[in-house]
């Protein structure tokens, strides 16, 4: 009798937890999975300039906040706030790993570091400009008004290197930005989600594992 | 509420896993066998509901239901959500593993203080007072997990006063949800399981 009660009492149970698990599922197929509380960090390098975007793992951006730049050594070399996009954007004054920190205040912080080799050509590219004040973009733009045959003479392997490399970095930039959104993750699979909940009903079987073994013990 | 990895200093972070380490042993040994499953239900709702967010003007907060955790299993709350908040840090990169202890400190202790708060309003007879005092500990759980991710971001340099605000404004809303949901949780298993809510109890009682 003690025992029929007993099963009454765990189908009820059962039926609760079954209706909970199903409004939670519910819930979670209708809210189109914008999960928050997590934000991401990405950087990549174009031109002269290192592009920072950042944004919640809901897709939301990250304005205004704070960014800060450090050296591997951990000095701070600049910081700046994020626009309205979530974007950023500055000059690297060195070419060695730029560690970049991203404060949306909260508790919320991540870090994102461009490697050194990704920086080789950029600062090059600066030093270039800043040092022989031979920018391609000016020389070309100076020499538009001259004539065509001009140019065809004058041209040098040099020039045509830096401006294949810049049309090149146009092209690219859509796909530039499509794989640095792709590296950060903005949403969980439902595999992670049931992997999570697996999980614990799994701690919970070993624990009640345990209790048997004692159980049958004493 | 999931503070990131590299926020805290250490201090902070050393002091959360301390109270968090001896959080959990309270709630081992005060929970019983036959309440495992209840936690692990609680540990997994927890586990769920953060990914349930509610969009609120530059930033977005999620549910954090600790308030009907501590009501529902008092001290075993402890375990129950460092096991949550370990797999979401893992699965889902949700705070920093070194924060977990503070992370855990900021959810777990709201719910043990609103247990004791509201656990013998909530059992009384009379729906009202339940209702209200169900409403109370979903509210105040939230706002008191907010004032504490204040107090330690207040060691990293940022004015206590600025970030609670800040903190506190953001989750308004989510204090609002979870009462309301507290509410009608309380109501819902004094209809169906009112033994879920006495079964709870006695483990303290026996303290």
């Amino acid at each position: 009798m003690c025992r029929l009660n007993l099963c009454k009492e765990y189908i009820r149970l059962l039926k609760v937890i079954v209706f909970f698990l199903l409004t939670v599922l519910y819930l979670s197929i209708t809210v189109p999975w914008a999960l928050a509380h997590n934000v991401l960090l990405t950087a990549y390098v174009e031109g002269n300039s290192v592009f920072v975007e950042s944004g919640f793992s809901d897709g939301t951006s990250c304005k205004n906040a704070g960014i800060e730049v450090f050296d591997p050594s951990g000095k701070k070399l600049l910081e700046g706030k994020t626009n309205e996009q979530g974007e950023f954007s500055f000059k690297p004054s060195q070419k060695t790993d730029l560690k970049i920190v991203l404060d949306a205040g909260m508790g919320h912080r991540d870090e994102y570091t461009v490697p050194a080799n990704e920086l080789q050509d950029i600062v090059i590219g600066n030093q270039a400009t800043g040092t022989k004040d031979a920018m391609p973009a000016s020389t070309t733009e100076s020499r538009k008004p001259t004539g065509i045959a001009e140019t065809v003479a004058q041209i040098d392997p040099k020039e045509i290197e830096s401006i294949v490399d810049r049309v090149i970095q146009k092209r690219l930039r859509p796909l530039t930005q499509l794989i640095a959104k792709s590296q950060c993750k903005t949403k969980f699979s439902p595999t992670e989600i049931f992997g999570g909940i697996g999980y614990i009903l799994g701690l919970m079987g070993i624990a009640m594992y345990f209790r048997y073994r004692k159980g049958g013990k004493s | 509420m999931h503070i990131s990895e590299g926020v805290l200093s250490a201090p902070v972070l050393l002091t959360g896993a301390a109270i968090m380490m001896a959080g959990c042993a309270v709630g081992l040994k005060k929970m019983n066998y036959d309440r495992i499953p209840q936690v692990a239900i609680l540990s997994a709702t927890f586990f769920v509901a953060s990914l349930i967010h509610v969009p609120i003007g530059p930033s977005s907060v999620h549910l954090i239901l600790n308030g009907i955790i501590g009501l529902l299993l008092g001290w075993a709350a402890f375990p129950a959500i460092l096991v949550a908040l370990t797999l979401q840090s893992i699965l889902f990169q949700f705070g920093g593993i070194t924060a977990i202890g503070v992370n855990t400190v900021n959810v777990a202790m709201p719910a043990i203080i609103c247990f004791y708060m509201f656990n013998y309003a909530v059992r009384r007879e009379n729906t009202f007072i339940s209702l209200g005092a169900a409403f109370v500990c979903g509210f105040l759980a939230v706002f008191l997990t907010s004032i504490m991710v204040g107090i330690s971001l207040v060691f990293t340099g940022e004015a206590f006063v600025e970030v609670s605000k800040l903190v506190v404004i953001a989750h308004f809303p989510v204090m609002i949800i979870e009462g309301i949901m507290t509410a009608f949780c309380v109501v819902f298993l004094k209809k169906v399981k009112p033994e879920i809510l006495g079964v709870a109890h006695v483990p303290v009682k026996s303290m």
